[in-house]
């Protein structure tokens, strides 16, 4: 009965052990700034902030258009398609286009 | 998870920085553990730690939780310095005059992980300390879970043995 209990109270005393004695590490606040500051120069994620933004704001603005105008932007009248419309066109060909490069950047990112 | 992603799409520096504060305790203790005490080495492989973190952080697929990639960064950058330091010492002495213990039972401690091997010495401490599971240690230290149990019996023999000769029992 000892053979078997003997492991078990091993175990626990190791266990107490290090509970009670481990180190703790002293705080350190500079500690994150240290390796932060190790870090290479970082201008190109200021570009992938901006292309974020950028991004969401066009897609607001289509929204909303689509949202204020939905009749005149999705069917427009034959013989009514004028600059503005096809500029209106143009900003949302480019605002899917910027949707699906951030998409393909995130796939390409996780897998 | 979301400083991480933050980190990974973004290169957002302060995302990084929590992301750092958050672990940073956990990393530093790990390193104090295989260094018997030694704090400002512990310092310099957990500032290595994060910086091999932040170059590798796209590699990180998410198959297993965030910290336990991490502590596998933390043991392969102690298995880097302990290579490198080979050629004048031996693996598992790190020398005693460059621990700095607080008091005497962080004494005792050091005395005890001084009995493991290096091996021995980061599963215990991710086993006991960090209250990591067998499985995750095993992630961790890249071992089978029959091996990282081998190594868990043979370090807490030689723990028990120590204890029973320091009167601990």
């Amino acid at each position: 009965m000892n053979n078997d209990t003997t492991p078990r109270n091993d175990e626990k005393s190791i266990r107490q052990f290090l509970t009670t004695h481990k180190h703790e590490p002293r705080p350190n606040k500079w500690f994150a700034q240290r390796v932060v500051n190790k870090l290479p120069d970082n201008t190109s994620s200021a570009c992938k902030i901006v292309m974020c933004v950028a991004t969401l704001i066009a897609v607001v603005l289509c929204g909303v258009l689509l949202y204020l105008s939905p009749q005149y932007i999705l069917m427009p009248r034959e013989n009514n398609i004028t600059i503005s419309l096809l500029s209106i066109y143009t900003a949302m060909i480019s605002t899917v286009i910027l949707v699906a490069l951030q998409v393909i950047r995130l796939i390409k990112t996780y897998f | 998870m979301l400083l991480v992603s933050r980190v990974m799409l973004l290169d957002d520096r302060r995302a990084f920085a929590a992301l750092v504060e958050q672990h940073q305790p956990a990393i530093r203790r790990f390193f104090l553990h295989q260094t018997m005490g030694d704090e400002m080495l512990s310092d310099d492989l957990a500032q290595e730690t994060f910086i091999k973190l932040y170059y590798s952080i796209k590699q990180f697929k998410g198959l297993s939780h965030f910290s336990t990639w991490l502590y596998r960064i933390a043991y392969n950058v102690f298995q880097d310095y302990l290579r490198r330091n080979k050629a004048t010492e031996s693996s598992d002495s790190i020398p005693e005059g460059a621990t700095t213990p607080h008091c005497d039972t962080q004494m005792d401690i050091n005395r005890a992980m001084q009995q493991l091997n290096p091996t021995e010495r980061a599963t215990i401490t991710l086993y006991y300390i960090e209250d990591r599971k067998v499985e995750d240690v095993a992630s961790i230290l890249q071992l089978p879970v029959g091996t990282v149990k081998s190594h868990l019996s043979r370090g807490r023999n030689k723990l028990a043995e120590f204890l029973k000769n320091n009167g601990y029992e």
